[in-house]
């Protein structure tokens, strides 16, 4: 038996209520439950609201309010959108942390020692440039977002992870917090450039997100 | 899913396998045809789908359409170019385990 409009409307307003509030994971639940509920009232031969209420129960687990250290214990969601932001934030942090290693061992192994104050200065400046570059990047994003109305995953994993970010790209960027590579003082530059690194390629992989937002937003506009 | 801890670490492949046979598939539709194909003997659930999918296309291993059947919308999801290299890849990785598994299980021992 076909579900009506009413009915696949219930589904999507109960799995909001449950806090799928994400277009992405709120359209592929909505279809898989009605396809689950129109199967068991074929075969079955159940009424609408039994299937409905056995079939949440199943779900229940992928439902529940969930929290992880990875992500900030104050961010509660349904375990099927945390386990992928867990996923997704694991796996962003692993890939800046070893593309940052390569430009701080280069400068560690290479280049200390060979640098004077000039190229220091000027590092400084280009990784200022940089971090105002990034900075610009995110609030485009961000307002692309705004302007797309709608909310997915891949935008609450984009806000959440680049809003820290940001506020640190931009105080580098415009001097507030100063960016300490200096010919005196070896260990510090080290650590700046491992810092600074990591903080691009976070920004990066996060601006990625906002481009897979974009694109489902896209995908959704030509179904 | 039955004897979880067996099947899990070919849950992707088997997704895969699916995809590059039926082209596009959506969700119910993967749980549906595992089970059939497999006589209700392995059931997929959707605490073991959906992170598995959600995985493969992270890796851009599969591709993902929208669409509007009946009175909702449907996302499929299809192999990328990359997707259908890989899925040879890995189905000949888990042909060598079964047969390796096989071995260990049901050793032929020659002297």
């Amino acid at each position: 038996m076909k579900l009506t409009t009413q009915q696949i409307e219930q589904i999507e307003e109960t799995l909001v209520l449950n806090g799928i509030r994400y277009d992405d994971i709120k359209l592929e639940l909505t279809d898989h439950i009605a396809s689950e509920i129109e199967g068991k009232t074929s075969i079955e031969g159940v009424s609408f609201e039994v299937a409905f209420y056995e079939i949440f129960e199943n779900w229940k687990e992928e439902l529940r309010p969930s929290t992880s250290h990875w992500v900030g214990l104050i961010n509660s969601s349904p375990k099927i959108v945390l386990d992928k932001w867990v996923r997704i934030t694991k796996q962003l942090q692993l890939k800046a942390l070893l593309i940052a290693l390569v430009p701080t061992l280069f400068f560690a192994y290479f280049l200390n020692g060979k640098l004077n104050k000039f190229d220091y200065t000027l590092s400084i400046q280009i990784f200022k440039t940089v971090c105002l570059a990034i900075s610009l990047s995110i609030i485009i994003f961000k307002f692309l977002i705004f302007k797309s109305k709608i909310k997915t995953s891949f935008s609450l994993y984009f806000n959440k992870n680049s809003t820290v970010f940001f506020i640190y790209l931009i105080f580098y960027g415009l001097g507030f917090i100063p960016i300490k590579l200096s010919i005196w003082d070896y260990e510090t530059s080290v650590f700046f450039i491992l810092l600074l690194s990591f903080l691009f390629m976070y920004s990066i992989f996060c601006l990625k997100l906002a481009y897979q937002h974009l694109q489902f937003v896209k995908k959704l506009k030509l179904s | 899913m039955k004897n979880s801890q067996l099947y899990k670490g070919s849950l992707n492949t088997i997704i895969m396998k699916l995809l590059e046979e039926n082209g596009k598939m959506y969700g119910y539709e993967i749980t549906q045809k595992v089970k059939a194909i497999t006589q209700g003997e392995l059931l997929i659930t959707e605490g073991a789908l959906y992170p598995a999918l959600h995985k493969l296309e992270a890796e851009g291993i599969l591709d993902v359409e929208i669409e509007k059947v009946d009175n909702r919308l449907r996302k499929y999801y299809k192999l990328t170019e990359k997707g259908t290299t890989e899925t040879v890849n890995r189905l000949s990785e888990l042909e060598d385990f079964i047969r390796n598994m096989q071995t260990l299980v049901n050793p032929k021992l020659e002297f």
